[in-house]
C-alpha cells in the first residue's frame, strides 16, 4: 500500500490528467486491494530448482556405492531429457515455468555429462574439455530459447574450463607460477567475453545478449586483477594494469553510456592508483599517514569524478 | 526527517508508481510528463551503479580521514575528543547534503551518516568506559534509531533494532522478551508502516523493524535455537541448558508461527509478510527434519524443491482460473510496479549457485609438459 499514490491519484483525477475509469485499477493496487504476486512466484520456482539441483548433488554424492554408476547416469539423463523435452516443445511461447523448467533441464544435463566424466572417463586425460562441451551446450540452448540465464551459465562455464585447464592444457604461459596463469586466463576470458558482447551487439545476432557478457568479461578482468593485488610478487604492475584497464571499461563505458560499467572502471582506477601509491610510499618508507593522505584525496577524485559524470549525463539528456 | 526532504520522498514515489503505469501502458507519455511535472524531482540522484561507487568512495575517504587524525590525536589521549568531533563533523557533512545540497539516493550521503552513528557509538562507549553492557547497547540504539528516524534510512532503523534485541538479551528474560517483543511487528508493519502521515522512508524503516522483530520471535520459539541457546550466549556468563519444560511451547510455536503469519499476509495482503511467513515456512521443516529425520537428505531436498515447484505452479493456475484473473486481491499477473531490480537479482543468484566454480586444479594430479600427448600436453588423469 502507498498512501502518497492513492492521494496522488485522487489529485490527477481532479485535474483531468487521469480519466476516473482508468484510474481504479491504479487506485486498487496503490491501495493494496489489488496485490500482484507473480514474482514471488517465480522466485519460489527458482528456488525450487536450486534446491532440486542440491538434492541430486547430495543423492550423487552420498548414493553412489549403493545404486551404481550407471543406474545414476541414467536416471539424470531421463530426467534431464524429460525437461528439457519438455520445453522444446513449449518453444517458442514461453509460459510461466519455462525459464525454470529449461534451467533445471540443462543443470540436470550438465550435472550427468560431469558425473559420466567423473565415473568413466570417456574424455580420459582431458577430463576438463566436458565442461567447454557444457558451456556449448548452454550456449546453444540459450540462443534456441533466447535464455540469458543459460548464456551467463554458458559464459561461467567456459571460464570454468578456462580455470580448471590452467595446470592441465598447453599453453604458451605453462611456465608462469599457478596465480599468474590464472590471471592470465581471466584476463583472456575477459577480453574474450567483451568482444563477443560487442560481436552480438554489431551482428544484431542476440543484441539483448550483449550486456551479459559485457558485464561477466569486466567483471572478470577487474576482479582478477585485484584479487591478484593480495601477492607482493610484481604488484606494482599488476595495479598499474589495474587502473589501466579500469580507464579503457571506463572510457568505452562512457561512451555507451553504461553507468554501472563506468562505475567499476572509475573504481578499478581508484584501488588500482590506491595500490601504486601504497607500494611508492613503502618504498620511500613514508608511513602510514601518507597512505591515508592518498586514499582520502583519491575518495575525493573519485567523488568529483561522479559528481561530472552526473552533471553531464543529466545535461545530455 | 526535513520537511524538503520527506516531501521529495513522497513526490518519488508518486513518480516511481507513474513509471510504472507508463511500463504497464495504463498512461500515455503525455500523461507521465504531466505527472513528473506535478510531482518535480529538486533532488540530485545518481544512478545504482553511480550511488554504490560515491557511497563506497565516501565511506572509505571518511574512514580514511578518520585513521589519519587518530592516529596524531590517540597518543594524546584525545580519543573520546576525536569521536565526538568526528560524529559531528559527519552529522554536519550528511545535514549539508540532504539539506542545502539537495542529495537524496546519491550515496555519499549515506555514508557520511553511517560513518556518524559508528563514531557516535564510538564516543558513548569511549566516553562512559566501564558502565554496563546493558546501558551502552540501550543507548547505542537509541543514537541509531535517532539517525534512522532523521535521516530515513531503513539500514538503521534494522541495526538500532537488532542493537536493541542484543541489549534485551542481557539477563535471565532475553528469551521472553524477544518472544514478547515479536506481536509488536504486526502494528508497526500492518498500521505505521502504511500511514499517510509518515513519509514512505519512515514506512520502510518501521516496515524493517517490524520484520526484525517478527525474526527475533521467530527465533526465540525454534527449539534449535533454545537447545544451542543462541539467545542466551548474547548475555555475558549465560547459564547452563534450556529447562525441560520451555520445549514444548517452543516446538508449538514453531509449527503454529509460519501459518499464523502466513494467515495475517494473507488477510491483509502484505506481501513483506507473505516472504516472512514463506521464509518461516522453510526454517520449520528443516527444524523438523533436524530433530525427525524422515528419509536421507538428499530426498527431502528433492522432494522440498519439487514441492516449491508444484506450489508455485499451481498457485498461478489458481489465480489465473478465477474470473478477472484475481482472488480475495491477489493476481499473478504483473501489475504497476518496476521489478527488474528483484528480477536481476533472482538472475544474479541462480548465476553464483548455479555457475561452476573456476579454480586451478592440482599440479599433483597432472604430469607437466612432455607428457603422452606430446611436447606441450599433459597426460594427468582426473
Amino acid at each position: 500500500m502507498n498512501p502518497d499514490v492513492v492521494s496522488a491519484i485522487d489529485k490527477l483525477v481532479r485535474e483531468g490528467v487521469l480519466e476516473p475509469r482508468a484510474s481504479v485499477p491504479l487506485r486498487r493496487a496503490a491501495l493494496g486491494s489489488l496485490v500482484s504476486v507473480g514474482e514471488e512466484l517465480r522466485i519460489l520456482l527458482a528456488a525450487g530448482v536450486i534446491v532440486v539441483m542440491t538434492g541430486v548433488g547430495v543423492l550423487v554424492k552420498q548414493n553412489l556405492d549403493r545404486i551404481g554408476p550407471v543406474a545414476i547416469a541414467v536416471v539424470l539423463g531421463v530426467a534431464a531429457a524429460l525437461f528439457l523435452g519438455w520445453a522444446w516443445r513449449r518453444a517458442p511461447a514461453p509460459s510461466f515455468a519455462f525459464d525454470s523448467v529449461l534451467l533445471l533441464g540443462a543443470l540436470l544435463a550438465a550435472a550427468d555429462l560431469a558425473f559420466i566424466e567423473v565415473k568413466f572417463t570417456p574424455l580420459g586425460e582431458h577430463w576438463t574439455w566436458h565442461l567447454l562441451l557444457v558451456a556449448v551446450a548452454y550456449a546453444g540452448l540459450a540462443f534456441r530459447f533466447d535464455s540469458k540465464s543459460l548464456f551467463s551459465l554458458s559464459l561461467t562455464s567456459f571460464a570454468a574450463w578456462r580455470g580448471v585447464s590452467v595446470s592441465g592444457v598447453a599453453t604458451p604461459w605453462r611456465s608462469v607460477v599457478g596465480e599468474d596463469r590464472l590471471l592470465i586466463e581471466a584476463l583472456i576470458c575477459g577480453v574474450i567475453f567483451l568482444a563477443l558482447g560487442k560481436l552480438l551487439e554489431s551482428s544484431r545476432l542476440k543484441p539483448h545478449f550483449e550486456p551479459v557478457a559485457s558485464w561477466l568479461g569486466s567483471l572478470l578482468i577487474v576482479g582478477a586483477l585485484a584479487f591478484r593485488l593480495e601477492t607482493n610478487d610484481g604488484r606494482v604492475l599488476v595495479a598499474a594494469a589495474l587502473a589501466g584497464s579500469g580507464l579503457v571499461l571506463a572510457w568505452f563505458a562512457w561512451d555507451e553510456r553504461s553507468v554501472g560499467r563506468y562505475a567499476v572502471g572509475i573504481g578499478a582506477i581508484a584501488v588500482g592508483a590506491a595500490a601504486v601509491a601504497g607500494e611508492v610510499i613503502e618504498y620511500l618508507d613514508l608511513g602510514r599517514n601518507a597512505f591515508l593522505i592518498v586514499v582520502v584525496l583519491l575518495a575525493a577524485a573519485v567523488i568529483t569524478l561522479i559528481l561530472r559524470a552526473h552533471r553531464s549525463l543529466k545535461a545530455s539528456a | 526527517m526535513r520537511a524538503d526532504a520527506a516531501r521529495a520522498d513522497r513526490y518519488k514515489a508518486v513518480r516511481d508508481a507513474a513509471h510504472g503505469w507508463r511500463n504497464a501502458r495504463a498512461i500515455d507519455e503525455e500523461q507521465l510528463r504531466s505527472i513528473v511535472a506535478a510531482f518535480r524531482d529538486d533532488r540530485g540522484r545518481l544512478g545504482l551503479g553511480l550511488r554504490i561507487l560515491a557511497g563506497l568512495a565516501a565511506f572509505v575517504g571518511g574512514g580514511a580521514f578518520i585513521g589519519l587524525l587518530g592516529s596524531i590525536f590517540w597518543s594524546t589521549g584525545g580519543g573520546p575528543v576525536l569521536a565526538c568531533v568526528m560524529t559531528l563533523v559527519f552529522t554536519a557533512a550528511t545535514e549539508y547534503q540532504i539539506g542545502p545540497l539537495r542529495r537524496a539516493q546519491g550515496g555519499a550521503e549515506y555514508a557520511t551518516a553511517v560513518l556518524a552513528v559508528v563514531c557516535g557509538v564510538w564516543a558513548w562507549v569511549s566516553l562512559f568506559k566501564g558502565q554496563p553492557f546493558v546501558l551502552m547497547g540501550a543507548a547505542a540504539s537509541i543514537l541509531i534509531a535517532l539517525a534512522a528516524w532523521r535521516w530515513g534510512y531503513a539500514l538503521l532503523a534494522a541495526v538500532a533494532t537488532i542493537c536493541f534485541l542484543v541489549t534485551c538479551s542481557q539477563g535471565n528474560f532475553g528469551r521472553v522478551a524477544w518472544l514478547a517483543l515479536g506481536p509488536l511487528a504486526f502494528p508497526l508493519m500492518l498500521r505505521s508502516a502504511r500511514s499517510p502521515r509518515r513519509p514512505p522512508a519512515h514506512r520502510r524503516c518501521l516496515a524493517a523493524i517490524g520484520l526484525i522483530l517478527l525474526t527475533a520471535a521467530y527465533v526465540a520459539v525454534n527449539p534449535y535455537s533454545l537447545d544451542h541457546r543462541w539467545i542466551e550466549q548474547l548475555a555475558e556468563g549465560f547459564g547452563g541448558p534450556a529447562p525441560d519444560w520451555l520445549r514444548f511451547p517452543a516446538i508449538a510455536g514453531t509449527i503454529l508461527m509460519p501459518p499464523l503469519v502466513l494467515a495475517v499476509a494473507v488477510r491483509y495482503r502484505n506481501r513483506l509478510l507473505l516472504a516472512a511467513g514463506a521464509l518461516f515456512t522453510a526454517a520449520s521443516l528443516v527444524t523438523l527434519r533436524r530433530y525427525h529425520p524422515i528419509g536421507p537428505w538428499w530426498l527431502s531436498l528433492t522432494l522440498g524443491g519439487i514441492a516449491c515447484l508444484a506450489l508455485a505452479v499451481a498457485i498461478r493456475r489458481w489465480l489465473s482460473g478465477a474470473p478477472a484473473r484475481e482472488r480475495a486481491g491477489f493476481t499473478a499477473e504483473p501489475l504497476f510496479e518496476d521489478r527488474r531490480a528483484l528480477r536481476a537479482a533472482q538472475a544474479a543468484t541462480t548465476l553464483i549457485a548455479m555457475s561452476p566454480a573456476a579454480r586451478a586444479a592440482p599440479d599433483a594430479h597432472f604430469e607437466g609438459g612432455g607428457g603422452r600427448s606430446g611436447g606441450g600436453g599433459a597426460s594427468g588423469g582426473a
